[in-house]
């Protein structure tokens, strides 16, 4: 079992806090010394600042194993379907954004379509079987309640970056009907290989996610190519 | 290293960078301090982005004091 952490944020702020109006008052009333009442107060302000960080900003192996469990659960279901097509991640319906996996070697059904369909697991789209997945990427876009008029790379670089912290840059051009996302410094990796084939890797399927509910299009992922921890992902907007 | 960290460290060092650069340029006063202080708080804050588990205090009262200080400056160049 680790012990607990060594840093702790709140102690170290505070007494650096304490420290520096310490020798902001004597400075400023006995010294009479500008630069030092000045060195006080970046000491008061570096102190507050410190206080309001989170002890543990991120439990990154919570968040990772949580992914990965949605990963895993998403992997069953596609290897029970042997579903095999790129999925359509769609914008929320009721607050929650869910994808559709055609089950049938077959074009992919339409936007309008596909917004009109039942939200059962399975259902059909213009006669095509589809299996309906809730992505990872569904709950991290209704928990930071994404809006339509988010850019998508400012919504990608919160939500990847920031928020999740699963790669460490982000960089997206939308053209026409195609969207391409470079992820760099991918931090989370699945070996599932149908989630991979069918919803691209964590990353990209999460962009997905974000990107088809700030466009409010559907999102089908194109092509995906890594390399080491560069992730270029292309998809197609409807 | 992590973001947070990352964060704490770099406004450190603008922090003390500016003091000391400041008082070997010449003899300031304290709001020139603060203003540079106000300026380094918002580029770290920036750049880093922090997740805070509190409201930014600290941001709004430099905020504050800054939008003083120009106002007393102003101030006094309209009314000497």
């Amino acid at each position: 079992m680790k012990g607990a952490p060594t840093t702790s944020y709140f102690n170290f702020g505070a007494a650096i806090a304490a420290f520096g109006a310490v020798v902001a008052y004597l400075s400023y009333f006995v010294l009479l010394s500008v630069p030092f009442t000045a060195l006080g107060i970046a000491c008061v302000i570096l102190g507050s600042a410190t206080l309001t960080l989170p002890e543990r900003p991120v439990p990154r192996g919570a968040v990772r194993g949580v992914i990965h469990g949605a990963v895993l659960n998403v992997e069953a279901l596609l290897e029970e379907f042997d579903a095999k097509e790129k999925a359509t991640y769609m914008p929320p319906r009721d607050g929650l954004a869910v994808a559709y996996v055609p089950l049938a070697d077959s074009q992919s059904p339409s936007y309008e379509s596909l917004a009109a369909t039942s939200r059962r697991l399975v259902t059909e789209v213009n006669g095509v079987p589809v299996l309906m997945v809730v992505p990872p990427g569904a709950e991290l876009v209704r928990a930071n309640e994404l809006s339509e008029g988010s850019g998508i790379e400012d919504a990608l670089q919160y939500v990847l970056v920031d928020v999740s912290e699963l790669c460490s840059g982000v960089k997206a051009v939308e053209s026409g009907g195609t969207l391409v996302v470079e992820m760099k410094g991918v931090k989370v990796r699945t070996e599932a290989a149908k989630y991979l084939r069918c919803l691209g890797s964590i990353p990209a399927s999460i962009a997905a996610s974000v990107a088809s509910t700030v466009t409010r299009k559907g999102v089908t992922l194109v092509s995906e190519d890594i390399e080491g921890r560069t992730s270029i992902a292309t998809y197609r907007l409807m | 290293m992590e973001k947070q960290s990352l964060y704490f460290m770099s406004l450190g060092t603008l922090l003390m960078l500016s003091t000391v650069c400041l008082s070997l340029i010449g003899d300031f006063t304290l709001d020139v301090y603060v203003s540079m202080y106000t300026i380094c708080y918002f580029v770290a804050s920036t750049i880093f982005r922090p997740r805070r588990r509190i409201f930014d205090f600290v941001g709004i009262a430099l905020f504050i004091t800054f939008a003083f200080i120009v106002a007393f400056r102003i101030l006094a160049i309209l009314a000497p």
